[in-house]
């Protein structure tokens, strides 16, 4: 035996390091850029989910504050929080974005698996953390990190299990282990781990139709079907266990799906006019967004790449095992294949979803970067096939690096690009803690054009006072209005509401709050 | 050992046999429903079962009931000394269609007597059951869907009905008034939905009290009815004189569409209203546990304490619960109480009060109208006919005043019962509308609902227009006068008008009288605490106006108009509302004792009251009738020249100002047309900038005798010397003689100096001069001034710019490394 480790492992130990690397400073900047002032609705519901945790001692709090599709994240949030005492802000602004890196120590072993090279899987990570929507989801302060640690756990014992079916003992334990990290990912998001679910059952459907379409693809269907028979039935008996007993709020997103069919078969049945029945468009608010249409379109370009660069080489593989050209497909990238379908098949029908209005009218966009997961060692695969000349090799290392920048920005909002601000002013804290101490609670206030300033009264716990977004609100009298949205309101060539000439209760520089004057005597 | 058990074994044997066969049916004074049934005996799995054959039956014309005894039983002796609602379980089989309806299961627990109801909650009509040690056993639940208990042991003593009752519910049983909104939320799965406890603090046999807590599974956002209290305060409930077995057994509504002959006594089935429901009726009573016999089904559970069958009975209907530890704050109708304030006896109140009340706090208060907030609904019947005849809403912000304690526990912040009446009529309140009947009947259990729409989420307490009457006055209501103070802050008052001889609210404004579809009367003020205007308008066209003020009268109608002398008081006597006997009865009296002036609707009528007119004009009309100073004061147009009274002399066919003054009389003088002024506009708050809406104000005058109404108002901007655009409007109504102020937001959308003017437009166009307002830049949106927006310090752009350039170098030098000529050590799958 010599000293010392292999050149193999060296070289996969320095492809970690670097991918870690990246993915911790796409992290900091995230964090940083901001100097920690960034919230978004997510984030600020499961602060209110981890306070309600912590304060009521159950995953079920009585008061109805829970995020009602899983408990794990919060249950994992309220242990760091017991723990180490760390602020919820801290934690989720701060601590998490950090925290997401990560998650490249668990997608490389993945993808390595997936695609049985070292090279593949160091591209497909880096392609994964430069992709923006996937990049959002990650660093925000929702489930998904975690969510996503347990979806590639999950396929990482998956196929490991695969490779040591022969050995039983440590067969068994990577079955047990396999269950107990879709158990978490049920847990953490019940809709994602039944989709999930869903495409382990299309995977399996799907290798059992091509055993029979081509004699090279008969071994590792054989060997899929063996393995997969039984993964959908007893992860859907944990899927109902959990919706159904051990945490029943989350079957009621589930329980949604009829009437997304119902309200589908309305739409194209009928030509009534009735809101219900009208055509729900997820992608008009996408262009408000941002400053220009042409930036959001150069943000997205990898994006675009992603999707037809991965559907291309996804085509091109099958059609090649078909024919029985090159090599056979291995295991890994047999399911790679057949999950990348499957989670193409779930976009598609998101896209659809979408179009009925139904949970929350944004699934394709909470579905993509499941599909990124897939795209991306498919992508890397012929990347790494790929033999550039000199010249090509720095042009497309120098896209890789633009497409990093593009990531990086679309991610995270910048207000350069972006018209959906995230950060807020200490200020502005303080104006909306004055306002909770200061305002009956019950009283409408009005704070910014969009979510921001309601998010951030939840995540900083501010006030139990109600927000609304119309200025004409009936019984609204009292407006928030700092620097940042006088300039928003610049930026959105939007009026700020009318109250000059109102009584100025507050003003520290940067914000300043209104109140109308009484009209009536019961205008107290 | 053997031969000491044996003895025991003896004794026990021995004590068996000498107990005399105990069944234990205590019968209260009332019927029944088993007249009609045959008993027999059967032997079943070692135990004597009592079966009971019925026609008619307890529920259907033929019925049939079995005793499971766990007490011996004498099947020789009459099977009516046998029944056992003590220990014995109990099956129902309505229709005799030989499955089972209900089973109940009498028993004890911990000295307590208990009922425990099984029924269907497998909804296909039929309890399933089975045995178990010889006793029929529901197997669809091994919840009971009603436990009752009585904790002293017995349910009926003395023929004395136990009314110390716990009660549980578990499942979708209507048992609480409110519960269509969560019915469907609820199940028979061992948790409870409702808890319902009823006091007979004196064992009189008779319920005084009881406080239901809905314990549903839903959020406690859901705005339900969570704790119901209703209480006796005469101490006379009515008991049931009829039920099924056991005093508390009854079946559900409707009646039968068609009752066969029966013999009396008749069956609880066969006597109109026995399935009430949740809620009592007057005069009525009937057995609370309502069964739905032909589906198998414990229906509902209603009221043992009526809430408002009853004129000594008050109930309160909280959002909140309380009554339970650390619970005792109540709100929305808290309390609702009913009198009989003349004595009458009959079971009807003649008062009606209920406060619709919300706490500081309150969730379950309109975001619009925060609390402490009360509406008040104050309905009195003066002759204790059954018709209420008045009405006062009142709309205030009072705390409750006091925690009433009813005993076991059960306290909450309320108005005591006793004290309500005159905490309404004495306390002072924002808002005040009286209603009056006028048409032959009005009659509900909960008084009289209509008001003029004073209070709550209103446009006028919500702050939307200034208009009082704006929201208010509901001509929809034929047969209703009603009338209002928009913002009184006293207590309320009434009075007998001099003028048309009805009751009134003393500071009413507005006021209404829908006399049928097209005819329909309007009251109004020109100020001070009593109506002073009244007009007859037919299909929404005025045919008669009246005006009473300053000891004058003007009367106008097609035919012209008409100056005479009027009351010299506006009122006949005040009165207030009736709070007690002695006032209901002096508020009978006083308006009984005015004599009606016609049918109440002819404003003429009014008029000739008070004698022969002083002045007379044919053909003329008035109008703009308003106070002034020492008098009043009103633009009168004359069709003909006149040469009386004096005041009115030499007069010609015109528009004239006519005044009239206490010292002086009346004067007239040519009306001057309405003709407007503009001052130069102005900004009103922070330095106008761009995109920050700008607040415009003009002063607009009006130097005519005509008061103006509507007028619209335009606000134009310009760059220097170019032409006008108009970018804001208001609309304004301007009276004579006066000078108002008109504002109109812009929302200045960019930057530099405007030229502003305001345009009153129309025939007689008005324009102001112009004033020069500097509108100042938006601030910048670019990165650099978002960088200095969000405060950061200087290193954060240079550490924002290292990180990317990191970024960017990690990504190409991870390209460069993977496109490298392949090495052969490359991992291999």
């Amino acid at each position: 035996m010599g000293g010392g480790p292999a050149p193999e492992a060296d070289d996969a130990r320095w492809s970690i390091s670097v991918v870690f690397s990246f993915a911790l400073i796409v992290g900091a900047y995230f964090t940083f850029r901001f100097s920690g002032r960034w919230v978004e609705g997510d984030t600020a519901s499961q602060a209110d989910n981890i306070r309600a945790m912590i304060r009521d001692m159950t995953i079920l709090s009585p008061s109805g504050v829970l995020y009602s599709n899983g408990y794990a994240f919060s249950a994992v949030s309220t242990f760091i929080v017991a723990f180490t005492g760390v602020k919820i802000e801290t934690l989720l602004q701060l601590i998490y974005p950090l925290v997401s890196a990560t998650l490249v120590l668990v997608a490389w072993p993945v993808y390595r698996e997936f695609t049985g090279s070292a090279r593949a899987a160091t591209v497909a990570t880096l392609i994964l953390f430069v992709q923006p929507e996937f990049l959002f989801v990650i660093l925000r302060g929702s489930h998904e990190r975690v969510l996503r640690v347990f979806l590639l756990l999950s396929m990482w014992l998956l196929l490991r299990s695969f490779r040591h079916a022969d050995k039983t003992p440590l067969y068994a334990t990577y079955v047990f282990l396999f269950y107990l990290t879709v158990y978490g990912t049920i847990a953490t998001n019940s809709w994602f781990g039944s989709s999930y679910v869903w495409a382990l059952a299309t995977a399996l459907v799907g290798s059992w139709v091509a055993r029979w379409l081509g004699p090279g693809l008969r071994p590792v269907s054989l060997s899929t079907q063996r393995r997969l028979l039984y993964v959908p039935i007893f992860a859907g008996v944990l899927a109902f266990l959990f919706n159904s007993y051990i945490y029943p709020p989350s079957g009621q997103t589930l329980g949604q799906i009829p009437s997304i069919l119902d309200r589908l078969s309305r739409l194209m049945l009928t030509t009534s006019p009735d809101p219900s029945t009208t055509r729900y468009n997820a992608y008009a608010a996408i262009f408000d967004q941002w400053v220009d249409i042409r930036v959001y379109f150069l943000l997205s370009l990898g994006t675009y790449l992603l999707l037809a660069g991965s559907a291309a080489l996804w085509i091109r593989m099958g059609l090649r095992w078909l024919a029985g050209v090159g090599d056979r497909p291995t295991l890994g990238r047999w399911l790679l294949w057949l999950l990348y379908g499957a989670s193409a098949l779930q976009g598609a029908m998101s896209v659809v979803a979408d179009n009925a209005g139904m949970l929350g009218g944004n699934l394709q966009y909470r579905s993509f970067p499941t599909f990124v997961m897939m795209a991306s060692p498919i992508v890397a695969i012929g990347l790494t096939e790929w033999r550039p000349k000199p010249r090509t090799r720095v042009l497309a290392s120098g896209a890789l690096g633009i497409l990093a920048l593009l990531g990086i920005a679309k991610a995270t909002n910048d207000p350069a690009v972006s018209n959906g601000w995230s950060f807020y002013l200490p200020s502005e804290v303080s104006a909306l803690r004055f306002l909770g101490d200061y305002m009956k609670e019950g009283q409408l206030y009005w704070s910014d054009f969009d979510e921001r300033l309601r998010a951030l009264r939840i995540l900083v716990n501010a006030s139990n006072l109600t927000p609304t977004l119309d200025p004409n609100a009936v019984g609204l009298r009292t407006y928030l209005i700092s620097d940042i949205i006088r300039a928003r309101a610049a930026r959105l060539g939007r009026p700020v509401p009318p109250v000059t000439g109102e009584l100025r209760i507050y003003d520290d520089g940067d914000v300043q709050i209104y109140r109308k004057r009484s009209l009536t005597p019961y205008q107290d | 050992m053997g031969a000491i058990a044996a003895r025991l074994g003896f004794l026990l044997v021995a004590a068996a046999l000498l107990a005399p066969a105990v069944p234990v049916h205590a019968q209260a004074s009332g019927y029944d429903s088993l007249g009609g049934c045959q008993g027999s005996w059967i032997r079943q799995f070692g135990l004597d079962v009592l079966i009971l054959d019925c026609q008619p039956g307890f529920a259907t014309q033929h019925d049939r009931a079995y005793q499971y005894s766990r007490t011996p039983v004498d099947p020789n002796g009459d099977w009516r000394t046998q029944l056992n609602t003590d220990d014995a379980v109990w099956l129902f089989d309505a229709g005799a269609t030989g499955r089972a309806s209900l089973i109940v299961d009498f028993h004890h627990e911990n000295g307590a007597a208990v009922a425990d109801f099984y029924d269907d909650v497998a909804g296909n009509g039929e309890l399933r059951y089975g045995y178990e040690r010889g006793y029929p056993r529901s197997v669809e639940s091994r919840f009971p869907t009603v436990k009752v208990t009585a904790p002293d042991g017995w349910w009926v003593r003395g023929g004395v009905v136990n009314y110390n009752l716990h009660i549980v519910v578990d499942g979708a049983v209507k048992a609480s008034f409110g519960y269509e909104r969560f019915l469907d939320q609820v199940r028979n799965d061992g948790q409870i939905d409702w808890t319902i406890d009823v006091h007979d603090p004196k064992g009189s046999g008779r319920p005084k009290w009881e406080v239901i807590q809905a314990t549903p599974p839903v959020s406690d956002e859901w705005a339900i009815l969570r704790t119901l209290v209703m209480v006796n305060e005469a101490d006379d409930e009515l008991v049931p004189s009829t039920w099924i077995l056991w005093p508390h057994l009854g079946v559900a509504g409707p009646d039968p569409d068609s009752l066969p002959k029966l013999p009396e006594p008749r069956p609880l089935w066969g006597i109109p209203g026995a399935g009430f429901g949740v809620v009592k009726n007057y005069n009525s009573t009937f057995p609370p546990i309502q069964i739905d016999w032909a589906h198998a089904r414990v229906d509902s559970i209603g009221e043992f304490v009526a809430s408002r069958g009853r004129p000594h009975n008050w109930f309160t209907y909280s959002l909140y619960q309380v009554g339970t530890p650390g619970h005792t704050v109540a709100d929305w109708e808290n309390p609702f109480a009913f009198y009989d304030l003349a004595g009458a006896d009959d079971g009807y109140p003649d008062l009606v009060i209920r406060d619709a009340d919300f706490f500081i706090g309150d969730h379950y208060a309109s975001e619009n109208v925060p609390g402490p907030s009360n509406e008040i609904r104050y309905s009195w019947d003066p002759k204790h006919e059954h018709k209420w005849s008045f009405g006062l809403h009142l709309y205030g912000r009072r705390p409750m005043p006091a925690i009433v304690d009813l005993g076991n526990g059960t306290r909450f912040t309320s108005v005591p019962y006793a004290e309500f009446p005159r905490w309404v009529v004495d306390n002072p309140w924002a808002a005040v509308s009286m209603t009056a009947i006028e048409k032959p009947a009005y009659w509900t259990t909960e008084g009289l609902y209509e008001g003029c729409g004073i209070g709550g989420d209103t446009p006028y307490y919500t702050g939307q227009t200034t208009d009082p009457g704006s929201g208010t006055l509901d001509s929809s209501f034929v047969g209703l006068r009603c009338e209002y103070v928009s913002y009184s802050n006293d207590v309320p008052k009434l009075y007998v008008s001099a003028v048309d001889h009805k009751v009134h609210l003393v500071g009413s404004e507005l006021g209404s009288w829908q006399i049928d579809q097209t005819e329909a009367l309007r009251y109004g003020s020109l100020g001070g605490p009593y109506l002073s205007t009244w007009e007859h308008l037919s299909s929404g066209t005025q045919v008669q106006q009246l005006i009473s003020t300053n000891g004058k009268l003007l009367y106008a109608d097609r035919s012209g108009v008409q100056i005479a002398n009027g009351p010299s008081r506006p009122d006949l006597f005040e009165i207030v509302p009736p709070s007690d006997g002695p006032s209901m009865q002096a508020f009978r009296r006083a308006v009984d004792a005015v004599t009606p002036l016609g049918d109440g609707t002819d404003l003429k009528v009014f008029f000739d009251q008070f004698g022969k007119a002083e002045a007379v004009f044919p053909g003329a009309r008035v109008w703009d009738v308003r106070r002034t100073a020492d008098g009043f004061a009103f633009l009168l147009q004359l069709a003909e020249a006149t040469d009386a009274p004096a005041w009115a002399a030499n007069l010609g066919p015109g528009t004239y100002r006519v005044s009239y003054s206490d010292r002086t009389g009346f004067a007239a003088a040519a009306a001057r047309p309405a003709s407007l002024s503009l001052a130069a506009p102005r900004w009103k708050g922070d330095q106008p900038s761009e995109l920050t809406p700008t607040r415009l104000t003009v002063t607009v005058r009006n130097n005519g005798d005509e008061s103006l109404t509507a007028v619209p108002i335009l606000f134009t901007v310009a760059r220097k010397g170019a032409p006008g655009q108009t970018v804001a409007s208001t609309i304004v109504d301007v009276p004579a003689d006066r000078a108002v102020e008109a504002e109109a937001i812009w929302p200045a959308t960019a930057a530099g100096d405007w030229e502003i003017r305001a345009v009153a437009p129309g025939t007689d166009a008005v324009s102001s001069d112009a004033t020069t307002v500097r509108i100042a830049p938006a601030p910048p949106t670019d990165l650099s001034a978002i960088l200095v927006a969000q405060g950061l310090r200087p290193f954060a752009g240079s550490a924002i710019t290292a990180s990317v350039t990191l970024l960017i170098a990690l990504a190409v030098g991870i390209g460069l490394v993977v496109w490298r000529v392949p090495r052969p050590d490359d991992r291999a799958a």
